[in-house]
């Protein structure tokens, strides 16, 4: 179940993805929860991993310490918030 | 129109074999996203991309676009020769400034701070496997262009060379680019690629 603040934290990972990003004619409400980053999705590449990385220490405090866990981590905005849920 | 394909960027002005393809606006910036929308390639690294790369980007994809000059050609036979003055000091000092500000730095920008990643880059785009060749020196210098261009063509089975010059700092951008092939350089001597790289 989404709570009101899990939604709000979603929201604030999308616009800030647009924005560290540069992602060009984006808006939060063009991404879904649940949009891929990579390939169909986003469009999002490698180098554009390590900016979440960044991202995600800097906002968040949260890192991501094996590679491995980058691939769950790093498949959907939602699986994002959920990470930065479970770890701050 | 001399017959060689060619593709340039002079003060505001991109052309495609002397044909302007976008016009100036007087901001660079403005200037390589507009080049870039009028080649009409989707690329969504694009707006992510250096300066340097921008530049590279647009002067050589001109040459897939459909009717370019190397359209439908092998990929593993096209080669790189990139001369420029500056790399990636464009870059360089972008990086060092964000660095110094905040104490870090993006990885997204980190990437770029090398000369030959501009190339890099776009042979990614295009999946070219060919060999490539970035030179840095203060002023264009056709001859080791030139040479450069035979060693790819002659020592490492490339077919065809995208060579040019490729410059970009602070505000001033200049680029030109052309397709060589052991045919067209046979075929001119240096003081016509030297017309190429000099008419404005």
């Amino acid at each position: 179940m989404t709570t009101e603040k899990s939604t709000e934290l979603r929201q604030e990972l999308k616009a800030q993805i647009i924005q560290h990003l540069n992602l060009e004619g984006r808006t939060v409400e063009s991404i879904a929860d649940d949009m891929p980053l990579f390939d169909e999705g986003l469009g999002l590449d490698s180098i554009d991993v390590l900016e979440l990385i960044v991202l995600m220490d800097k906002h968040y405090g949260v890192r991501i310490a094996d590679p491995k866990q980058g691939r769950d981590v790093f498949q959907s905005v939602a699986s994002m918030a959920a990470h930065i849920e479970a770890n701050r | 129109m001399n017959g060689l394909a060619h593709t340039r960027y002079r003060n505001g002005h991109f052309t495609v074999d002397g044909k302007l393809f976008a016009e100036p606006t007087g901001s660079p910036d403005t200037d390589l996203n507009n080049a870039w929308s009028s080649l009409g390639i989707e690329l969504p690294r694009f707006p992510r991309m250096d300066r340097s790369s921008k530049l590279v980007a647009i002067g050589g994809s001109a040459f897939f676009i459909e009717g370019g000059a190397l359209a439908g050609h092998s990929k593993d036979t096209i080669g790189m020769v990139i001369m420029g003055t500056h790399g990636s000091m464009d870059t360089d000092l972008k990086y060092q400034t964000q660095l110094d500000a905040d104490n870090h730095a993006g990885p997204g920008m980190f990437v770029y701070t090398l000369p030959n990643i501009a190339m890099g880059e776009f042979s990614i785009q295009h999946g070219l496997h060919g060999s490539g060749l970035c030179l840095l020196n203060n002023a264009l210098d056709l001859a080791q262009m030139r040479e450069a261009c035979e060693i790819l063509l002659h020592e490492h089975g490339m077919e065809s060379v995208i060579c040019g010059w490729s410059d970009i700092f602070a505000d001033q951008a200049t680029a030109t680019f052309m397709v060589v092939t052991e045919r067209t350089l046979a075929d001119r001597n240096s003081a016509e690629l030297e017309k190429i790289f000099n008419d404005h």
